[in-house]
């Protein structure tokens, strides 16, 4: 499998303060690689600084997409050439509905204009698979929706823009059983129907159980400090990260 | 020199808010032959078809200098008399396309709604965008009865050479209603203004204008909410995008009077900067004799959040795109206002256009 990611020796700060303290990952084409961490370690930070969020400042290293050196590009260039990121609090956008919103997606991503008919047939069957009510789809976006339809709502645009790479950030977290049961099934359709490569940024493991994890990783404090196979979450889950942070 | 749109209580003069002064020829001004759709139902009379219910004067948003003028040009108004328990399902389709050769063209406009009475009036004001340098004037007056009902819809969308002008006034009786809908789109100097008389009690006028100004178009704003009778209430929402070296000015009053108890009375402006050459002021006033009354002003002015242009970066929305949705959010937030269909789809096509 070729190299779809190439992350080497990335540094990132938010207000001279380092985040990412050398992160070195690579991600093939089509494999599901975990990142487990506690809290502040820059898990979140990560997945911000890939898709090129200005808040963050890169002082070292390089990121490559798919061959193309993406380090420092804006970000809507660089997710055109096919990353997703899924937010952990998706942003209220009052005027805007989720289907426009989605169809205007598609439409920068293609640079073509989208008819109508087949957009909506498209999105309708998608909603279907996430159990979302199709009337979601008119209403504005993320507007008065729940947590677990905000969650919803992200893996429909997921869906529906088809990345090579996704990259989930704690798309389960304040979810309940039934809400990451409905994602799981949504992450296994992208999987299925996309065969992209994931990036799944979480503190639980609800989400993995039905996919096969290829890597995990560990990051602490800015670094990887491990990585292995799916065994390790299991470590994690019964060690915790102390043996790590020590 | 004229002063219009003046601010019911003054404020600094060296703010420049508190009037405008424009220079108006109007020795050759006549009316526009417009186009129009009248259902069953409503009588068109000729000469002011205005029956006042109160002796009170009827004022206009523009101002009283320029309501003298207009009776001035000897113009006959187009008078619109809708009788009592009438409720007019099909609205008054008004098209006014501003092809002639004239200088200036000034149309008067008068609607009396009697008791339970109701009618909606769509206008559409159009011209090429190669049109001459011209003035165009629409002034609509209204009385609405006891339980009457009355929605003026106004798209405007005439080209950059435009002066136009949008005077509204009326008085509302006891349970009346006046709902106003301004989406204006074009023009290159533009000047609007509305004054509605809460006379009755549970009175009631909303007033919803949406606007996207770009290049050097201008806008001068007055709208004012005077609550007289008790349990009145006015909503005022202005929302626009402003771009180039556009300039706005927005001039927006409640007035409570001694005896209107129980009103209440909001107004919201919107505004979305795009460009850092705009020139936009706001005049927010809620003037108060009376203690029973709840008013409340608010307004949000600025550039796009930065959270949500990251988000909209995030899907492959470009900063210019993103300004272009959300500004196409606002034209069509307004625009959802208005129940006629047809008129709904016509300004929908005008919005991709614009934004396109």
């Amino acid at each position: 499998m070729a190299d779809l990611l190439r992350i080497s020796g990335l540094k990132a700060s938010v207000e001279d303060k380092e985040i990412l303290k050398g992160v070195d990952l690579t991600v093939n084409d089509g494999e599901v690689h975990v990142i487990m961490g506690p809290n502040g370690a820059g898990k979140s930070t990560l997945g911000s600084v890939i898709i090129g969020d200005p808040r963050y400042e890169i002082t070292g290293g390089s990121v490559f997409f798919d061959g193309e050196d993406i380090t420092g590009e804006d970000t809507d260039k660089i997710v055109k050439k096919g990353i997703f990121l899924t937010f952990q609090n998706p942003i209220e956008v009052p005027g805007i509905t989720l289907a426009n919103f989605i169809k205007t997606a598609l439409e920068a991503q293609t640079g073509e204009r989208i008819k109508m008919w087949d957009f909506k047939k498209k999105l309708e069957a998608t909603m279907k698979v996430l159990q979302m009510n199709p009337e979601y789809a008119d209403r504005d976006l993320n507007v008065g929706f729940s947590g677990g339809e905000k969650k919803k709502a992200e893996i429909l645009q997921m869906l529906m823009l088809k990345p090579k790479l996704a990259i989930l950030d704690e798309t389960d977290s304040g979810l309940d059983v039934d809400a990451v049961h409905v994602v799981s099934k949504g992450v296994e359709e992208y999987k299925k129907n996309v065969g992209g490569a994931l990036i799944i940024i979480t503190h639980s493991t609800r989400i993995l159980e039905s996919l096969k994890v290829d890597k995990t990783h560990v990051l602490i404090d800015g670094k990887i400090v491990t990585d292995g196979d799916a065994a390790l979450i299991d470590t994690i889950n019964e060690e915790g990260f102390e043996r790590y942070t020590a | 020199m004229m002063k219009i749109n003046n601010l019911p209580a003054r404020t600094w003069n060296h703010l420049n808010m508190n009037d405008t002064s424009v220079s108006l020829d109007l020795t050759c001004a006549g009316p526009l032959d417009y186009e129009e759709e009248l259902p069953a139902g409503v009588d068109r009379v000729t000469g002011r078809g205005i029956s006042p219910f109160s002796d009170r004067p009827l004022r206009t948003g523009l101002g009283t200098e320029f309501d003298m003028a207009m009776g001035d040009t000897g113009i006959k108004p187009s008078g619109y008399i809708v009788s009592e328990k009438n409720k007019i399902e099909m609205p008054v389709y008004q098209t006014f396309k501003y092809d002639s050769e004239d200088d200036c063209n000034v149309n008067l406009m008068d609607y009396t709604i009697g008791e339970n009475g109701c009618l909606t009036v769509i206008q559409n004001f159009v011209s090429e965008e190669t049109a001459k340098e011209k003035t165009a004037i629409v002034q609509n007056r209204y009385t609405i009865a006891k339980g009457g009902s009355l929605t003026i819809v106004q798209i405007q969308a005439l080209s950059d050479n435009f002066t136009f002008f949008s005077d509204i006034g009326g008085h509302i009786d006891n349970d009346g209603n006046f709902k106003l809908v301004q989406i204006i789109l074009g023009g290159g100097r533009n000047y609007y203004g509305s004054f509605t008389d809460l006379v009755g009690k549970s009175s009631k006028v909303d007033v919803d204008v949406a606007y996207s100004l770009n290049r050097q178009q201008t806008l001068d704003m007055n709208y004012v909410g005077n609550h007289c009778g008790k349990l009145s209430e006015s909503d005022i929402n202005v929302s626009g995008v402003m771009k180039g070296e556009a300039k706005k000015l927005f001039r927006g009053t409640i007035d409570f009077h001694c005896g209107c108890s129980g009103s209440k009375g909001a107004e919201l402006e919107n505004v979305l900067l795009i460009d850092d050459t705009i020139v936009n002021q706001t005049i927010p006033l809620i003037l108060c004799d009376e203690e029973d009354v709840e008013g409340a002003h608010g307004a949000t002015i600025g550039r796009l959040d930065d959270n949500i242009l990251l988000y909209l970066n995030s899907r492959g929305i470009e900063k210019s795109e993103a300004y272009a949705l959300m500004e196409r959010a606002k034209l069509d937030a307004v625009a959802g206002q208005i129940k006629d269909k047809r008129t709904r789809d016509y300004v929908a096509a005008k919005i991709d256009e614009m934004t396109a």
